[in-house]
């Protein structure tokens, strides 16, 4: 299994600004790094999650895509801890709409922002599902086994049973 | 939701249940500039443990704390409060001491104190 690491974001926060990270998709949880703090120091920092909703629309028999706007993310904490991974909404994780990071500070900090991948997604998830249903109605479909079909063969010299 | 630089430590903590011992975290606070914001005097230091393991929060339990309270003009209420686990016992000699250290800890204006809860049964103790 392979994760993707993106890099969102680098450098120091600006207090009096909102600060956005690059645009990301298809990630399942996020990490960030406090940098410039000896080892061993972190940050607590207020942020939130925004995602874009774009559907398509049927215009004269062409899908095209259309924008619902820009929506907020609940969080199930509140606050982002440098040392610990951040976990994306389930209904979120590894969905190919684009999200953005907001971060709030109250003094200039600086710090990495990940968003990772870990390779699993649902699409894979369901095309293994597809493939061992798949081959469980092949065995189904099988005529059942005989006595004439089984044999056990010992030191070369083949019994029917 | 003001930025906040901490430290992680950990220190050995006695449970009320003379006998028994765990190691609990204590989040210590920092200015930008990196000083120490979270009162933790030499009695405590005694108790803590080293090595850059961290440590995980307590889940069985909420360990006793002394809540340091500092004058603070920059939120609402003029006042902003940081807790220090304390993990010497009530019976244990240097309990009141170290309370008495933390309260005497420059800038603190008042401490009060919160007895250790348990969410969970205490059976494993008895």
């Amino acid at each position: 299994m392979t994760a993707t690491v993106t890099e969102i974001w680098s450098g120091n926060t600006n207090p009096s600004n909102i600060d956005q990270t690059a645009t990301f998709s298809n990630a399942d949880f996020l990490f960030f790094m406090a940098n410039g703090v000896p080892a061993g120091d972190e940050f607590e920092i207020a942020g939130s999650l925004t995602v874009d909703i774009v559907g398509t629309e049927d215009i004269g028999g062409f899908p095209v895509p259309t924008a619902y706007g820009t929506k907020e993310v609940p969080l199930p904490i509140p606050v982002f801890d440098t040392a610990q991974v951040v976990r994306l909404p389930v209904e979120l994780a590894h969905t190919s709409l684009n999200m953005r990071l907001y971060l709030v500070t109250t003094y200039p900090v600086d710090l990495t922002v990940y968003a990772v991948s870990s390779g699993v997604t649902l699409q894979g998830v369901q095309q293994e599902l597809e493939a061992l249903r798949e081959r469980f109605e092949e065995e189904a479909d099988k005529p059942p086994l005989t006595f004439e079909d089984i044999q056990l063969i010992i030191d070369g010299v083949t019994l029917l049973l | 939701m003001p930025t906040r630089r901490y430290q992680d430590r950990k220190c050995i903590y006695s449970l009320d249940f003379p006998g028994h011992t765990t190691i609990v975290r204590q989040r210590v606070y920092k200015t930008a500039d990196g000083s120490i914001q979270t009162p933790l005097p030499p009695l405590w230091e005694v108790r803590e443990l080293p090595g850059n393991a961290p440590a995980p929060r307590a889940r069985r339990f909420e360990p006793r704390r002394a809540i340091a309270c500092f004058q603070n003009p920059e939120n609402a209420t003029g006042l902003s409060e940081l807790a220090v686990a304390l993990p010497y016992a009530p019976f244990d000699s240097d309990f009141r001491p170290l309370v008495r250290q933390i309260r005497q800890s420059p800038n603190v204006a008042s401490a009060r104190y919160e007895g250790e809860s348990h969410t969970l049964s205490v059976e494993p103790y008895l």
